[in-house]
């Protein structure tokens, strides 16, 4: 729960660390690239504290956030000069709620996410390594393992469902 | 949930959508909330991933950092110092913000003070999980990296503690050494190597051996006849006299060579786990914690494991215990690993009471049981012999519940086999392998027989033949994939069936032989996978070889194929 604090600095500081990781996921979703994702972050975070004043401090402030990280996305691809070929507008605002929806847990979810990563079998950890760690595409991937690229999205896609489906366990049984 | 469009969500999560793509995904996402939790939960996967990785990579810098600070001289006192950093807890960052918000910023200044906070969380994160050591920043006040390119003399060379002496598929990742390491690379005391693929094998000087599976991580100390090891699995292996007391450093235990050969694997979460593969070893605490357990002596097929909370040193069945490769696997066998079955029966040996499966050993949906019988010559090393000319019990099956294949998805049977004589009507048609229920006779999904040599014309005599779900017969019409030729007899044939979206596929020796369009959707329950013979017809028995069968959970491409069958072709 946030903590009741009369110091605005500090309500911002607390309200922005409790949505940092809802807010980092959903830019992410949106950018797809994680440097360029963290550079808008920053932009929310600019213009958050800008208008922090005209936050209502009786509504969630995830919501504000999200309305404001979605003008920052606009401008990203605005500069980028092309829009990114995605979901319909009503679909991304239910991913939206569903992200604002996991928030309480962000935190449990990353420390689930490391205890699952350590269950993988040698041979899926190496398939995250490769995508994630050296952040390898998958047709690089292709070419190093000597599979075909579907084969390696095949892969890493049900690693991720393992993954998730192990951290909602642990979430589940509050681990 | 509705049913989760798998494909389409790959596609999406790497970003490659096309339009129409993009409104099918969308539509599905505004189907249900669960639909659009669930995209939720991949994205969010997708940045942890994401942003483990980077805190993984920067932990190892700092860590390094950190040494260097350690044992250079203090040049300066940095203005906002990280001591460490917990991506768990971000303690970190909320100590600089808090250092800004204290020191720096006055309350009436809200927005400068939120936008400083906001920026010093990027310049936070970003030094914490993007940056180098040359980076901007704070932290670019920290001494400089130890530099191994000092104008002047160089230090002799420390001496050679080990040497890579044979390598399959191997690739390095090795700090100051090259990322390829040949055959012949000597190791030197701290010398730290992670073997990212494949297999490698070292030679200590004191001649034992050390055959490193990746992912692995070692690091050479002091010894000659020792090894750390930090992660992953190695088997060492002592055979001179020299070599006996050769000791591999694991996490929390030591094991110590009594003349033996025997696995170690270090695993962050399970722990440390030795088990002796032949003669004796004993595992002993570590010097750090030299209480934690009484030291043992091992002898053959016995395993440990130090449980990694408590330190105790815990029994493990054989069964529980990590798959060890003894020698660097055939290269077929490496070919299929990298293809990620989720089952694949070797035939090489037993775990006691089921077909030992290669991938995920002790899960009881995947341990086949049966009474047919491992013999050598197969493909590599042994085969099954399935021979149910009198009991009619030569054949394998798993358990009921197969949690790891969806029967609804694309999934993929490969498989080896080679038969002395041809099969007539009277022996009926030889099932090699079966995907299906174990009740009544038309429940299979997919089924790979052999056709009899002296069928009718329309059943293609002598052919193979795959089918999907109940085959159906009306007015004479005969579903299912048949090969076009016969296939030959002592000779080994591979043979691959493919449930790829609404096709069947069936290959044999790496050619497509027929597609087949997959007209009923049929559901089933309790499905098992059976080798070697009908589910629920006890006349379609093969006798017959068979040898390396592999199931995957995805359809295996042409290309995965064709290179399969090469290996074996060019040998």
């Amino acid at each position: 729960m946030p903590t009741e604090n009369n110091n605005p600095i500090q309500r911002f500081t607390d309200l922005w660390l409790e949505n940092q990781d809802m807010l980092a996921g959903y830019v992410y979703m949106r950018i797809r690239n994680f440097h360029d994702a963290e550079d808008v972050i920053q932009e929310i975070a600019r213009s958050a504290a800008g208008t922090f004043d005209q936050y209502d401090p009786a509504k969630p402030f995830g919501p504000w956030l999200i309305a404001i990280a979605n003008r920052r996305v606009v401008d990203y691809w605005r500069k980028k000069g092309r829009s990114p070929l995605t979901l319909t507008d009503q679909a991304l605002q239910d991913i939206a709620d569903a992200h604002l929806e996991l928030t309480q847990s962000r935190d449990d979810r990353f420390d689930a996410l490391q205890a699952c990563l350590s269950k993988l079998s040698d041979r899926h950890h190496h398939a995250i390594d490769l995508r994630y760690g050296q952040a390898l595409a998958p047709e690089q991937i292709a070419k190093r393992v000597g599979a075909s690229t579907t084969a390696v999205n095949a892969l890493i896609y049900r690693v991720r469902k393992a993954l998730a489906s192990c951290i909602e366990e642990r979430l589940g049984r509050g681990a | 949930m509705d049913n989760v469009p798998d494909k389409l969500i790959s596609v999406y999560l790497e970003g490659e959508l096309d339009q129409e793509q993009a409104e099918q995904l969308s539509r599905w996402v505004q189907a249900s909330k669960d639909n659009a939790r669930y995209i939720a939960s991949l994205t969010a996967l997708e940045h942890g991933l994401v942003k483990h990785a980077r805190v993984q990579s920067n932990s190892d810098i700092l860590a390094e950092l950190q040494e260097a600070e350690d044992a250079a001289p203090r040049v300066a006192t940095p203005q906002i110092h990280i001591d460490r950093y917990d991506p768990l807890t971000k303690h970190q960052i909320k100590t600089a913000l808090s250092y800004v918000l204290e020191h720096a910023i006055t309350p009436k200044r809200v927005a400068v003070v939120a936008t400083a906070a906001a920026l010093l969380l990027g310049v936070v994160l970003a030094i914490v999980l993007l940056s180098g050591p040359d980076a901007d920043g704070p932290i670019a006040e920290v001494p400089d990296w130890p530099s191994g390119s000092t104008p002047g003399p160089q230090p002799p060379a420390s001496p050679t503690l080990a040497t890579i002496t044979d390598a399959s598929g191997a690739q390095w990742r090795s700090g100051d050494l090259p990322a390829d390491l040949p055959v012949g690379t000597p190791l030197r005391e701290s010398d730290r190597l992670t073997l990212t693929k494949g297999f490698a094998e070292l030679t200590t000087g004191r001649g034992a051996t050390v055959l490193l599976q990746a992912p692995c991580t070692i690091e050479m100390t002091r010894s000659d006849n020792a090894i750390r090891l930090h992660q992953g699995k190695l088997v060492g292996r002592c055979l001179t006299p020299d070599s006996k007391g050769f000791v591999v450093h694991a996490p929390g235990m030591d094991v110590v060579d009594l003349g033996t050969e025997f696995g170690v694997e270090a695993d962050a979460a399970l722990g440390s786990t030795v088990l002796v593969l032949d003669g004796e070893v004993r595992a002993q605490p570590t010097p750090e914690s030299p209480r934690a357990f009484e030291p043992v002596v091992l002898t053959e097929s016995q395993a440990r494991r130090v449980e990694p909370e408590s330190g105790r040193l815990e029994m493990i069945a054989v069964s529980e215990a990590p798959v060890f490769y003894e020698r660097a696997p055939h290269p077929y066998v490496g070919a299929v690993l990298d293809s990620a079955p989720v089952a694949y029966w070797r035939f090489e040996g037993d775990t006691g009471r089921a077909v030992k499966n290669e991938i995920q050993p002790g899960r009881d949906d995947l341990e086949a049981h049966g009474s047919a019988s491992f013999i050598g010559d197969g493909l590599i090393g042994k085969a099954a012999w399935l021979d149910n000319t009198d009991k009619q019990d030569g054949f394998f099956q798993t358990g009921h519940a197969m949690q790891s294949i969806d029967t609804k998805g694309d999934l993929s049977i490969e498989l080896w086999f080679r038969i002395g004589q041809h099969f007539n009507q009277e022996t009926g048609s030889g099932s090699l392998a079966e995907f299906g229920a174990i009740k009544g006779s038309k429940n299979h999904l997919v089924h790979i027989e052999l056709q009899p040599i002296d069928a009718v014309p329309q059943w293609r005599p002598g052919s193979i033949r795959a089918t999907y779900t109940d085959t159906t017969y009306e007015d004479g019409d005969i579903h299912g994939l048949f090969s076009r030729s016969p296939y030959a007899v002592k000779q080994w044939h591979h043979v691959v069936l493919n449930r790829s979206g609404p096709e069947l596929q069936l290959y044999l020796d790496g050619v497509e032989v027929g597609r087949y369009p997959i007209q009923n959707e049929h559901d089933i329950e309790d499905a098992v996978f059976v080798i070697g013979r009908h589910l629920g017809l006890d006349r379609w028995l093969v006798q017959s070889k068979i040898d390396e069968v592999a199931v995957y959970d995805r359809a295996l491409s042409h290309e995965e194929i064709k290179s399969h069958w090469l290996i074996y072709k060019n040998e």
